[in-house]
């Protein structure tokens, strides 16, 4: 109990009693509920508004730095990278040379940003003439220049083929828009209308945000609204240091793969380690491989991105700011895949981001053992469209439109990973479909999960979204930011690993059908693009990478499909959490119940054997099964083996057979509770 | 126990009076009001809620209300039996077909996690977690429409037929069925469900023809949520219409819908039963509304409903309750229908004072709830809430708590009290009215977005009271809020069933058309409007309506072009011409700047869906009226002086009966006001007036904060 703080502490250490600092602490985080509603409901950019790429903050201006005392996360990246940017913007343009009114923009990566298309802005709130805290709001616009619509250039091997670099630069001056600024980012992009949308979007944001605040320091003085900020800040760094404390010093070590940089065909290496001590940590990627050419840099933002596996597993509940921060430093050495050095491209940087969450987590995970997660998918799952529509009544008209599909997160120590969910670092939504098919040229055909594919565990991953895409009249590109194709993500105490991402063409029919059940279409309607396969030309996530494929990467770039041009990506899966034979057989059986695990599945990876008629568990049968299982594995026989169907159905026939509700099954099924 | 009470006068007889019965089935009380609608006389019933059945608890009221059934002229009925299924997992069994590939919508939930699961890889959707229709129960068919209504893969039939003869062998007792783009076209969806009745004709059904408006997600959800519920709700309407009858009840017996209205017993069961989900808390802000319309000189209301362990807040604005269309009774389980904006959230006179191991204070959302509740209530509870801190402040007496009829155990709340403020290093008062300030500060946050994402100022509000634990925080949450007068009802306990009884029939249908605003579309868009309201006439006849009183609104859900999130707004005039447009685009350019902070003519508008409501009449009441007084009180309304905290300051307050008070006294703080529901604070600096229907007004001074 020594470390509570009590009401009298906090009253001789803040000047103010409990009660208020607690008002205020609260107040902050509204102030960024309202800027959020704001901007999500007025945003333009269907990434904004659908995808949630963004995040507004408050941060409170310091003799010593800036510091984000409330945020409320569209995608939490930016709850780490915003704070970071308000220290660029503060120490670069001079607080002196700020005016009430003043906005500054910025899309620098050098300076923080996480990447070209995002505009961050920062505004500062005066009082009495003083500027007290920064605002900031950010905006991922639908496009910001360059080769490449979207700006996703993922072979691009330098900054100036991605799109224009807006270093610190006043937006609005006493609160008049800056014309030439506005213009400068409008003329050089292929929406402008958008993106003036999505800035008059962000500047409304800023005015909510300032309202409120003010009437935060109305009230309760600038005096006591400063000092519970310290308060707010105070409280997240106890919290995180307490939980530090209790991890026992001494150096821990994880690494992680990327499949290639996209350019050339080597994985790319990232490590991290953590030095324990007290309450402190230290986090150094030393180790990890350097800039490639291709555009799989990233400058910052790991620096900051990385402490999300510390606030997953450390403190997950208590709401977010830059105290959380404060108990860690980090290394990145200049000239790494994680500090690239300018003219460096950063196109790929989501494809870190997704990678730097489960490796952060797994490193946390060693730390504190009771919650260790097994691998996400650790990719984006992301799909950027482009091109000219050439549909009935909308001949040569441009299009853009992005959709991220989500993944299975690892399993836990005490349940099952959430399915369908996209990686931690983000918070991203999905679009509605219906209104998509009829902005771009596309049929989404299907999003199901694929039978088998979580990874095997006592609690098993959970499962991702595949995406079978159907493109119809018009010249369409897509631009696929995917990853995981080539090493099976890892699972936690021995659990099954998830299995590897695919993408294939797919054969359709005469009257438009595409035979598929669970997830799966028969390997004969199949063409690979790219994944590993074995030597039958099978998937096999153990098998060689880019075997008899079309590409050698998953991460697609601008590639022209054509109607009729139909694609079925299955991106990787999580890893399952502890041994797949120790899972409840009931469990077990409620997966085959759904058809999410096949009969063959649940006896060769659980052990579990279902009586095929009623699916009810054959309690002797799966003794017999798991013992032999077990001592199989005892005589150096291989562990679970990683998720995904080995033995695919060839055809159409195969297929029907997939389904174990094709007949009745009677009534001796009984729901499970 | 059963309590009865009756206001106003009886002189004529029961028989010639038009007797309306509110009744409203609460978590632990069943309130029924009775209305005499000509002479404003009310009566009163609270019996215990019979969860197995609430029609029992239903029927119970009858005795208290004392008439016999067949003198009733209407009984207007709220019920949780709905919210109830879901929450407990106790609805239908469920099957669903979808368009092929899209099985796991459910399940996806749009990818999203709640801001609380953020960062917790335990945080898991509701629908993955407990499910509502299983994944084995979730049939696709092979069928594709396109956007443009065209048709990509045509339904196969004998598909549709096996996966139905699947669910049949299942023992599926309710089918949804909802297609991508159905909204463009039905015929899909029409032909499964035929196919429905015939391998499956005890079933439920229900299609996206309830509500054809784009969104697969929350259509999906909205078709569910009624499969899940309706049976239930179905079932349990069926019983309590052979009680009423049994019980010799002949007239029109009408249900509370979320949108605000009522529709008949049998309507209700035709067509989307799940509409009465949560119709209780509707029912207050029903209540409001016609407190607006008819009984206060305020239009604009912020309703404040604090109970035991909940606050329920909505809004309502030049006379109309207001409503969202995304009303989500779990996190992504949307209705997807108009619905009353009730919001509710865990600060209620049972919330728990509480810290941590870091020294923080918290209020709520853990609650004490009704067992063992709080600790003076002396039923076991040794945690300190918010009911033990007022009576530590002195504001809650023990004399006069429920009419003195409950003892309460005020030395066991503030020993409670104390020891958290030990271990916090704090003065006692300072904490309990610390905890008071900070849950005031929980539900002035929630009113906060309510107003906000309206764009109202709130200077043009009155706060609204009732619920039992609210009238002691209403002045101090109004004062933060910067709302300028509370108003705490005559009929602060049992306002839910009062609103019930105020409810008007009414009715929307909508349809999707998402097209530029362009002047070649106008056309179209009137002959779509007419169609719906045509629908609309139609569903309120068969209500009993007649169509001279039938009052229709029309309004459009756009955005600007290149936008995905629409906002309604009313047409503001019929016929739909040029001229019109013109106007409705420049009133939702208005909108926008108040509600984002921008507007973008330039952009072009693109409509999404077009609305239709339409409101039947309601039955004129009347209100029983005080007696004329003066300024003062007379005094043997004064009930003493006592030491108490009110809005965190030490004061000497006058104590009062509120049944002793005349029209035209005037009390001025600080001061305190018992009824037996509920005790209203007077701070210093504020002064009560009684208006002639009894109801009690707190002027605060105007702030000068925005």
């Amino acid at each position: 109990m020594s470390e509570m703080t009590t009401a009298r502490e906090v009253e001789e250490e803040f000047g103010i009693d409990l009660v208020t600092a607690e008002t205020i602490r609260s107040g902050l985080v509204e102030v960024t509920r309202h800027m959020h509603r704001t901007l999500s409901r007025g945003g333009f950019s269907n990434v904004v508004r659908e995808l949630f790429d963004f995040a507004v903050c408050v941060h409170l201006l310091g003799d010593e730095g800036t510091e984000m005392v409330s945020v409320t996360e569209g995608c939490t990246h930016f709850a780490f990278t915003q704070p970071h940017m308000a220290n660029f913007i503060v120490d670069e343009w001079g607080m002196d040379n700020f005016g009430p009114g003043d906005t500054i923009v910025c899309n620098d990566p050098w300076r923080g940003s996480i990447h070209l298309p995002d505009v961050n802005l920062f505004r500062p709130v005066f009082w009495e003439g003083e500027p007290l805290f920064m605002l900031s709001d950010a905006s991922h616009l639908l496009d910001i220049g360059g080769p490449v619509p979207g700006g996703f250039n993922n072979e691009a091997e330098d900054f100036f083929s991605e799109g224009l670099r807006i270093p610190p630069t006043l937006i609005t001056s006493a609160d008049k828009p800056v014309r030439s600024t506005i213009n400068l980012i409008l003329e050089n992009s292929r929406t402008p209308l958008q993106n003036l949308g999505d800035l008059r979007a962000l500047f409304g944001t800023m005015k909510v945000g300032e309202a409120r605040l003010l009437r935060l320091l109305q009230i309760f003085g600038p005096e006591a609204v400063v000092a519970a900020s310290r308060y707010t800040l105070d409280l997240a760094e106890r919290r995180m240091r307490r939980a530090i404390e209790r991890i026992e010093d001494g150096v821990y070590d994880a690494e992680e793969w990327v499949d290639d940089d996209g350019v050339g065909e080597d994985p790319v290496r990232l490590a991290l380690s953590g030095r324990v001590a007290g309450s402190h940590v230290e986090l150094d990627f030393s180790g990890s491989d350097a800039q490639p050419l291709g555009s799989l840099t990233t400058c910052w933002e790991e620096t900051v991105r990385v402490l999300i596996g510390a606030k997953m597993t450390l403190d997950p509940n208590h709401p977010m700011n830059s105290g959380a921060m404060r108990p860690f430093h980090v290394l990145a050495p200049p000239g790494s895949v994680v500090m690239g050095t300018p003219p460096t491209s950063n196109s790929q940087h989501a494809e870190l981001a997704t990678k730097i969450a489960p490796l952060s987590q797994l490193l946390f995970g060693q730390m504190v053992p009771e919650h260790a997660v097994g691998a996400d998918g650790g990719t984006s799952s992301g799909y950027v469209f482009g091109g000219i529509d050439q549909r009935p009544g909308r001949e040569g008209l441009p299009f853009g439109g992005v959709i991220c599909l989500g993944l299975g997160w690892g399993g836990t120590s005490s349940q099952d990973g959430i399915s369908f969910c996209p990686s931690p670092i983000w918070g991203i939504t999905s679009p509605t479909i219906e209104l998509m098919e009829r902005d771009i040229p596309v049929i989404f055909r299907s999003m199901n999960a694929q039978i088998d594919s979580a990874g095997a565990g006592r609690f098993r991953a959970g499962y991702a979204n595949t995406l079978l895409l159907e493109p119809t009249e018009g010249s369409l590109f897509v631009t696929m930011n995917l990853d995981s194709g080539r090493f099976p993500r890892r699972a936690a105490q021995s659990g099954g690993d998830g299995m590897t991402s695919y993408i294939f063409r797919v054969e359709i029919g005469e009257d438009g059908r595409i035979p598929q059940s669970q997830g799966v279409i028969p390997m004969d309607l199949l063409k690979p693009v790219a994944g590993c396969f074995d030597e039958a030309g099978l998937p096999d996530p153990e098998g060689e990478w880019a075997r008899g494929t079309e590409f050698h990467t998953t991460k697609l770039n601008n590639l022209p499909l054509g109607k009729g041009d139909v694609l079925f990506v299955v991106p990787a899966g999580g890893g399952g959490y502890g041994d797949p034979l120790e899972r409840d057989p009931v469990d077990v059986r409620l997966d085959v119940w759904n058809e999410k695990l096949s009969l063959a599945a649940a006896a060769d990876v659980y052990g579990v054997v279902l009586e095929r008629a009623s699916l009810e568990v054959d309690v002797d049968a799966t003794d017999e099964l798991r013992a032999t299982l077990a001592a199989r594995r005892e005589k150096g026989g291989p562990g679970p083996r990683a998720s995904g169907i080995r033995n695919w159905p060839r055809t159409v026939e195969d297929l029907a057979a997939l389904s174990l509700t094709t007949r009745p099954s009677g009534s001796s099924v009984a729901v499970p509770s | 126990m059963a309590t009865t009470e009756t206001t106003g006068t009886t002189d004529r007889a029961d028989a010639e009076e038009t007797w309306i019965l509110g009744v409203d089935v609460g978590g632990t009380f069943t309130d029924g009001i009775l209305v005499g609608a000509d002479s404003g006389e009310m009566r009163r019933a609270k019996v215990p809620t019979t969860p197995e059945d609430q029609s029992v608890g239903t029927l119970a009221t009858l005795p208290g209300v004392g008439l016999e059934p067949g003198d009733l002229s209407m009984f207007c009925h709220g019920t949780t039996v709905g919210i109830n299924a879901l929450l407990q997992r106790r609805g239908a069994k469920v099957g669903l077909i979808c368009t092929e590939g899209m099985r796991d919508m459910l399940d996806v939930g749009q990818f999203t996690r709640a801001p609380e699961g953020l960062y917790d890889p335990l945080w898991t959707r509701p629908h993955q977690a407990r499910p509502i229709v299983h994944r084995r129960h979730i049939r696709e068919v092979t069928a594709r429409t396109l956007f443009d209504g065209s048709t990509h893969v045509e339904l196969d039939e004998d598909q549709v037929r096996a996966e139905l003869e699947f669910l049949r062998d299942e023992g599926i007792e309710a089918v949804g069925v909802c297609l991508l783009h159905a909204y463009m076209d039905l015929s899909h969806e029409q032909r499964v469900v035929e196919l429905v009745r015939e391998v499956l004709p005890d079933a439920y059904v229900q299609s996206s023809r309830v509500r054809p408006v784009v969104g697969e997600y929350t259509r999906t959800t909205a078709i569910a949520l009624d499969a899940y519920t309706g049976p239930v709700v179905t079932r349990y309407l069926r019983r309590l219409d052979e009680r009423l009858r049994g019980a010799g009840y002949d007239s029109p017996a009408v249900i509370m819908q979320m949108n605000g209205g009522v529709r008949t017993l049998e309507r209700t069961v035709e067509s989307f039963p799940a509409y009465t989900m949560l119709s209780g808390p509707v029912a207050g802000v029903l209540g409001a509304e016609y407190y607006a319309r008819e009984f206060v000189d305020a239009d604009n209301l912020v309703c404040v409903d604090i109970g035991g362990t909940s606050t329920d807040l909505g809004l309502v604005l030049d006379g109309e309750a207001q409503t969202v269309n995304d009303w989500e009774a779990e996190w992504r389980l949307s209705l997807g229908v108009p619905a009353v904006d009730v919001r509710s959230i865990g600060a209620g006179g049972g919330s728990l004072i509480q810290t941590d191991e870091m020294g923080t204070l918290r209020v709520g959302p853990e609650s004490a709830g009704a067992e063992p509740g709080p600790v003076c209530y002396g039923r076991g509870g040794t945690e300190p809430t918010i009911t033990d801190a007022h009576t530590l402040l002195g504001a809650v007496r023990p004399e006069s708590f429920l009419g003195g009829r409950m003892e309460l155990d005020s030395g066991g709340a503030r020993a409670a009290i104390e020891r958290l403020a030990e271990r916090l290093d704090m003065d006692p008062i300072r904490l309990a009215a610390g905890a008071v300030q900070l849950m005031n500060v929980n539900i002035e946050t929630e009113i906060s977005k309510l107003v906000f994402e309206r764009g109202v100022d709130v200077r043009s509000l009155s706060l609204l009271s009732y619920g039992g634990a609210g009238s002691l925080h209403a002045v101090d949450v109004a004062r933060m809020a910067g709302i300028g007068e509370v108003i705490v009802p005559q009929m602060a306990g049992g306002f839910s069933a009062f609103g019930l009884a105020t409810a008007p029939p009414k009715v929307e249908r909508a349809i999707s058309r998402v097209v530029p605003l362009e002047d070649s579309v106008i056309d179209d868009l009137a002959a779509l409007f007419e169609s719906l309201e045509e629908e609309v006439v139609s569903d309120l006849e068969a209500e009993g309506v007649a169509p001279r009183d039938i009052e229709i609104t029309r309004s459009f859900s756009a955005m600007y072009t290149g936008q995905g999130i629409a906002n309604d707004l009313d047409l503001g005039g019929w016929p739909l011409t040029k001229d019109l447009v013109e106007r409705w685009k420049s009133r939702f350019n208005d909108l926008y700047d108040r509600l984002y902070g921008y507007s973008a003519p330039e952009m072009g508008i693109t409509v999404t869906t077009l609305s239709v409501g339409g409101v039947g009449t309601r039955v004129p009441m009347s209100m029983p009226e005080l007696k004329e007084g003066g300024a003062s009180p007379p005094a043997d309304a004064f009930a003493g002086e006592h030491g108490v905290h009110l809005g965190g300051e030490a004061a000497t307050a006058r104590f009062y009966r509120r049944d002793g008070l005349l029209a035209g006294n005037r009390i001025p703080g600080p001061a305190v006001i018992d009824d037996e529901m509920t005790t209203i604070a007077v701070p210093g600096g504020t002064e009560a007036s009684i208006d002639r229907y009894g109801n009690v007004h707190i002027q605060l001074e105007t702030s000068s904060h925005e």
